[in-house]
């Protein structure tokens, strides 16, 4: 058996361009397929935990077609709403720091806590006293450095709308998590955020509705927009069926991607089964002149695909989870994460689905093997006296 | 251990149909019957055609005959299973072939333990039976080279080799000097005495006139159209 295998693997070598253009493209489609599986799974999941997170209902005012500040006073009418046990003023936005070329969120504590509930209570409540005693802010590690790099390792100069300065302390750095992506982060006192925004006292960025009763969303929803009709209305539903539209459509590229893996995949089957060379042929009969059994050259057939087949994909796998979980699926991770605009980064946390492995696994590797040894097997229970012909 | 005369080899009554009841049907073989005792050298004569590789393969038990039955050491060869069959090709028949049939890209060393490599044997003892015969017939010096850049003569060297290495009792060999200029198939003709002497049972088919009526030769049988000449 270990003289076969040797023998097997020498025939992978000696026919060594011909395996070296399988295993290529054996490890590219498998590549293609985990790294695009794996990427679409974790930013599922990201996907999913952020929605859960996310308020049943935003309200945001829309002038001239575009997102304004909305009324504070509109959050006591809105709680009126039958079926509505909370709202909330939002006060948060982006935050341009040109040196770093990099957008920061800037979030007011009332509205974070309330945005990412839970997840954020804990990071959150450590510091809520330090937060209300003075101008201070708690960053996210992303931040932290950007900052850190252009000199600002303490504290940081925010520039207000009139152009004069504010100067708020570093007064924590989230741990990295994994649900919460706290990166470019940056979590303050509401005031202060309004301060450094030049909004109004009586001014929120949006406003979040709870409504306990899942089935009472959308009449709510209809409701806010009767008493309201310059307010946009989002509901988490309606979030989750675009994100799932964009996520589809981008989905639908590498759909065509496949096609082409899968298509060059199906050549070299097509190949595999229409017929052995003539020489791998004679090969074949001369063995079996020599005394091989037809199972033990069925048996070097099959460690041959074997090694070339599992190699490729082992290979394949490992690197596309070093590509998707370690290096972050540069290219791919962006064509996937147009939705970024109630996040704008994503991180991809390591989470393997097991059955698409296993799922990918059975299309091809076994696949391989059989084409590989439907033929041969063909070749070797034919009578081999045409070799000493 | 040598029994007078033990028959190594028996063909009964042998015939050979290819494409038995189709237009194209051929019969190959027509009731043929010899012996070979244990030790013979046998020359199968016959122009191209007549029948001879069919009837080495059919020994080799390569194929099954349409009737009769083929015996080696009382083994009816010819009723074997697919794997019987090998196992008694690996353990009593080596086979000289027409044109060699090395595998070009493999090693002469590689080539020459091909047949050994389905036993359970390890890397010494491939090593050491390999280099009995390499140093028999003169190719250990070239072991690691390539087959296909090997000149005609260490072709056939090798191919005689790869035939001894598991030691059979039988050497089968077809038409062996049919690629050979006149120095290398005297060359051959030595090498059979060789085997001869070590006491194998030796067949060679062939319609080379330079195996005929040679002192050896223990019996010369003749096809022609698939029939035995003078039966
Ligand atoms: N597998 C086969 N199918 C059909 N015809 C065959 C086959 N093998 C041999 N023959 C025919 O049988 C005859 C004898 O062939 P062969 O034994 O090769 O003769 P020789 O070796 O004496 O030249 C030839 O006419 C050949 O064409
Ligand atoms: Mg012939």
């Amino acid at each position: 058996m270990k003289n076969l295998f040797a023998f097997a693997l020498g025939s992978l070598l000696r026919r060594g361009a011909k395996n070296l253009f399988i295993f290529v493209i054996f490890f590219l489609m498998v590549f293609v397929l985990a790294s695009v599986f794996m990427v679409t799974h974790a930013l599922k999941k990201e996907m999913f935990t952020t929605l859960s997170a996310l308020p049943q209902i935003t309200v945001q005012r829309i002038v001239a077609g575009r997102q304004t500040q909305i009324g504070v006073e509109r959050v006591e009418r809105i709680a009126r709403i039958l079926g509505v046990s909370q709202a909330l003023p939002r006060v948060w936005g982006f935050y341009y720091f040109p040196r770093a070329g990099v957008n920061y969120s800037i979030v007011g504590l009332e509205s974070f806590g309330q945005q990412y509930r839970a997840d954020l209570q804990k990071a959150a409540d450590l510091y809520v006293e330090k937060l209300a005693a003075e101008d201070v802010m708690i960053v996210g590690p992303g931040v932290k450095k950007s900052l850190a790099e252009h000199f600002y390792p303490e504290s940081f100069l925010f520039v207000k709308p009139d152009g004069s300065l504010k100067k708020v302390r570093i007064a924590g750095v989230f741990k990295p998590q994994t649900v919460l992506e706290s990166n470019d982060l940056i979590l303050m006192e509401n005031s202060l955020v309004r301060e450094i925004f030049g909004m109004d006292e009586s001014m929120a960025t949006d406003i979040v509705v709870r409504v306990p009763n899942k089935e009472e969303i959308p009449t709510v929803a209809r409701k806010i927009r009767e008493i309201y009709p310059d307010t946009r209305v989002i509901t988490r539903e309606d979030l989750r069926i675009s994100y799932q539209n964009v996520f589809d459509y981008k989905s639908g590229i590498f759909l065509a991607l496949f096609i082409v893996a899968v298509f060059t995949f199906f050549i070299i089957l097509y190949d595999k089964a229409s017929g052995l060379s003539s020489e791998e042929k004679r090969e074949i009969g001369i063995l079996k002149a020599l005394g091989w059994k037809i199972g033990d050259i069925m048996r070097v057939k099959f460690f041959e695909a074997a090694v070339i087949s599992l190699t490729a994909y082992l290979l394949a796998v490992t690197t596309a989870l070093a590509y998707v979980f370690m290096a972050q699926a540069p290219l791919l991770k962006h064509l996937f994460t147009g939705f970024s605009v109630l996040k704008p980064s994503f991180a991809l946390s390591f989470s393997v689905d097991v059955g698409t492995l296993a799922l990918i696994f059975f299309v091809t590797v076994p696949v391989y093997i059989a084409a590989t040894l439907i033929p041969s097997w063909k070749a070797a229970t034919l009578d081999a006296d045409e070799v000493i012909r | 251990m040598q029994k007078e005369g033990l028959n190594m080899v028996e063909v009964k009554g042998v015939s050979k149909v290819f494409n038995a009841g189709r237009p194209n049907e051929m019969t190959a073989l027509e009731d043929v019957s010899f012996a070979v005792g244990e030790g013979e050298l046998v020359i199968l004569k016959g122009p191209s055609g007549s029948g001879k590789s069919t009837l080495l393969s059919l020994i080799a038990a390569l194929q099954k005959p349409t009737r009769g039955e083929v015996v080696v050491a009382n083994e009816p060869v010819s009723r074997f299973s697919e794997d019987f069959a090998a196992l008694y090709r690996r353990r009593k028949i080596g086979f000289v072939f027409q044109k060699f049939n090395l595998i070009p890209s493999l090693s002469v060393y590689e080539n020459i333990i091909t047949p050994l490599l389905p036993e359970k044997l390890d890397e010494e003892a491939l090593k050491e039976r390999a280099q009995r015969v390499m140093e028999t017939f003169a190719i250990a010096h070239k072991a690691n080279e390539p087959a296909r850049n090997l000149s005609g003569g260490e072709q056939q060297r090798t191919a005689i080799a790869r035939a001894l290495v598991n030691d059979p009792p039988i050497i089968l060999a077809d038409e062996p000097t049919a690629n050979l200029d006149a120095d290398l198939s005297h060359a051959f003709l030595s090498y059979v005495g060789q085997m001869k002497e070590e006491g194998k049972t030796v067949i060679i088919a062939t319609h080379d006139p330079l195996f005929f009526d040679l002192a050896i030769t223990d019996r010369e049988i003749a096809l022609r159209n698939g029939k035995m000449e003078g039966a």
